[in-house]
């Protein structure tokens, strides 16, 4: 077991800076989750862990030895690859062992080694079979176990459940964290799939363009972001936000409704984030007023998109039956603890 | 009556498959099949190119005969059995080594470096230039006298004295595969290095972060992965050198040492003007790769051809 640390890193393609200097301390036995838009650079830091890819400058710490130089094999990491990478022409079992040296250890040592992880990933079945007589789910527990069977010090998956069906997708997330709770070892998990990330992850670290945006737990990432990328990034749908001018004793929304606002705010255009969850229907004046544009049913709950005026439209999520219908007039309220207040660079106040 | 429907559907495919298929069976027929029965028609008579239309019928007595308690024909011929090891021992030889160099290059020209695509054009440069080329190409620089290869091999002093590389009996052999061999790896090379491309690159960083030893990786992922590139290879390669004459000929012309069963059967044929037993060393020389053919496609029967999917 180890906690990682990345110091300053910076990995050039040819004359392309990709990864902008990070610095991040991943704890011993965390689930840390890299997440952000797709080509953001996660894959290249999970690359650059595990050695795959050589830093340009910078340093990476794994169980207190900067191993920037040390070859991959050397790091005491284990990778599951988005492909799986499983040996073709080789069966469940030879895909488990063939990583494992010999040295030092009996073939049966290692035989009964192979055997209690593919017991414990339920493919004990499956010894036998070639890669491509697999399941989807199937091939991502092979390439699990032959990540476990090497007992690292820190796991390394770059999107290992992209590639599986949504229901699959959710079980085996499932499983990962329980096989996190069990083993205790440092995971670093890469995913553009923010429900992914929030429901796995310790810690998210949310990249954008090659640097770091934002680190922390999901809840805080999610209600306290620091930035209106961070803030639009996480949550479906995305935050609401609109313009609004902050005067004397609060802030002006469009459509005329106002929220009172405690404390010092700096004059002029700001930009206001309000989740959909956040917003409430209500038979008095309420904060936003429009018409309904848009009803998307999701079963439990419904999303409805209003017009406000000034172009601008909220989207706000509704409980109660019976929803409501395009061209509707509604009220809403909105809960100014969760409100969130950004200035015109689009940091949060 | 489904059934009926659907039988008389089937007839129909069948029908208009036939019907594709006739124009190149037809040729096939007058470019193969035609000259082929001839030949074995020939080497069943004691036909002569000089004396033509005096054909008798012999049977077999070009291919083996008893007479007087003595066998005659090209069976008891110890040349014929001598270009059947010549033959044998230049295909194993040369195919062997094409295939290990050729694998080697491949492995080489897959690497990441600089000038790579100027490298892959000029490693085909040899495959490319005309055979009968580059057997009077190679014939002068072995040139026993006035040939640069053994210039070079006196002043680094390597020999001390020049060697008769085509002319020698121990060495033409040799020299002839030599050749063959610089000619033809860049084909094998080129076929597998197009195995090489399609492998997944996943599986090899995988073996990195596990920390497989290069060796071991080449072994028992890359080699069992191009395994179906190198029999076709080795198949293609190995059917195309037991017919070897262009190189031959070229080179040593009829030299015991060097003969081959193609070089032999041009002999017999107009050499010594004997059509029936130059047809019986041809048709010999069919049997021979017929049978090599199959024993090849038995060996690797579910390889190549009915791969399971
Ligand atoms: N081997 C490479 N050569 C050049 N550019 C690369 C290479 N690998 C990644 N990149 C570039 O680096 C950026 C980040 O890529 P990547 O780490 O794969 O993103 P992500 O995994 O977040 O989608 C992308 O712009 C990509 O084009
Ligand atoms: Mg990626």
């Amino acid at each position: 077991m180890a906690e990682v640390r990345l110091v300053g890193l910076r990995k050039s393609f040819g004359r392309t800076e990709v990864i902008h200097g990070i610095d991040l301390r991943v704890e011993d036995g965390e689930f840390v989750v890299f997440v952000g838009p797709s080509g953001c650079g996660k894959s290249t830091l999970l690359r650059l862990i595990s050695g795959l890819e050589e830093a340009t400058s910078g340093e990476i710490w794994i169980g207190g030895r900067e191993v920037s130089q040390v070859p991959p094999a050397k790091r005491g990491v284990s990778m599951v690859f988005q492909s799986y990478a499983l040996y073709p022409h080789m069966n469940v079992y030879r895909n488990i062992a063939f990583g494992l040296s010999l040295a030092g250890a009996s073939r049966a040592d290692l035989d009964a080694r192979v055997r209690a992880v593919a017991e414990k990933l339920q493919i004990a079945e499956l010894l036998e079979r070639r890669p491509r007589e697999l399941s989807g789910g199937q091939r991502q527990r092979v390439a699990i176990a032959r990540a476990i069977v090497r007992e690292p010090q820190v796991f390394l998956f770059d999107e290992p459940l992209s590639n599986l069906d949504a229901g699959l997708r959710a079980d085996t997330r499932v499983e990962i964290a329980r096989m996190h709770d069990e083993l205790r070892a440092t995971m670093i998990y890469v995913t553009h799939d923010q429900v992914e990330a929030m429901t796995l992850a310790d810690r998210m670290v949310l990249l954008n363009d090659g640097r770091v945006e934002q680190v922390g737990p999901p809840a805080e990432l999610y209600r306290q972001p620091r930035n209106l990328f961070v803030a639009g990034f996480l949550g479906s749908p995305r935050m609401n936000l609109l313009e609004v001018q902050s005067g004397e004793g609060g802030l002006l929304l469009p459509g005329g409704g106002s929220i009172a606002h405690s404390g010092e705010l700096p004059r002029g255009q700001l930009t206001l984030g309000l989740r959909s969850e956040d917003l409430h229907p209500t038979s008095g004046e309420g904060v936003l007023r429009g018409e309904v544009t848009l009803v998307e049913e999701l079963g439990e709950t419904r999303l409805v998109h209003l017009r406000i005026g000034d172009g601008q439209s909220v989207i706000f999520r509704h409980r109660e039956l019976p929803g409501p219908r395009p061209g509707d007039r509604i009220a809403l309220d909105a809960d100014p603890e969760r409100a969130l207040l950004f200035d015109g660079n689009g940091e949060r106040l | 009556m489904a059934a009926a429907a659907h039988d008389s559907l089937t007839r129909a495919r069948v029908r208009t498959a036939w019907l594709f298929l006739a124009p190149m069976l037809f040729v096939l027929a007058i470019v193969a099949l035609w000259p082929l029965a001839r030949t074995l028609l020939l080497s069943l008579t004691d036909a002569s190119l000089g004396a033509a239309g005096t054909a008798r019928f012999v049977g077999f007595e070009n291919y083996l005969v008893k007479d007087d308690g003595a066998w005659y024909g090209l069976l008891a011929d110890p040349l014929w059995w001598l270009a059947l090891r010549n033959t044998l021992t230049f295909a194993f030889v040369s195919v062997a080594a094409e295939v290990v160099l050729g694998t080697l290059i491949a492995l080489i020209l897959n690497a990441r470096f600089r000038f790579r695509g100027l490298m892959r054009a000029a490693v085909l440069v040899p495959w490319a230039i005309p055979t009968v080329v580059s057997a009077k190409m190679w014939a002068w620089m072995l040139h026993d006298q006035f040939g640069i290869v053994n210039d070079l091999l006196l002043r680094l002093g390597l020999i001390g004295a020049p060697l008769a590389w085509l002319a020698d009996a121990d060495l033409a052999l040799w020299s002839v595969i030599a050749v063959d061999v610089w000619k033809t790896t860049p084909f094998v090379a080129l076929l597998v290095l197009a195995a090489l491309q399609m492998l997944p690159e996943d599986c090899y960083e995988a073996a990195r972060v596990d920390g497989i030893h290069p060796a071991k990786v080449f072994f028992f992922v890359t080699l069992p992965l191009i395994r179906p590139a190198l029999i076709v290879a080795v198949i293609f390669r190995f059917l195309d050198a037991m017919r070897v004459f262009d190189l031959v000929y070229v080179m040593t012309g009829n030299a015991d040492a060097t003969l081959t069963l193609s070089v032999h059967a041009r002999q017999m044929l107009v050499d010594f003007q004997d059509a029936g037993s130059g047809s019986a060393a041809s048709v010999l020389l069919f049997v021979v790769i017929a049978l090599l053919s199959v024993l090849c496609l038995l060996a690797m029967r579910g390889e190549v051809l009915g791969r399971r999917q």
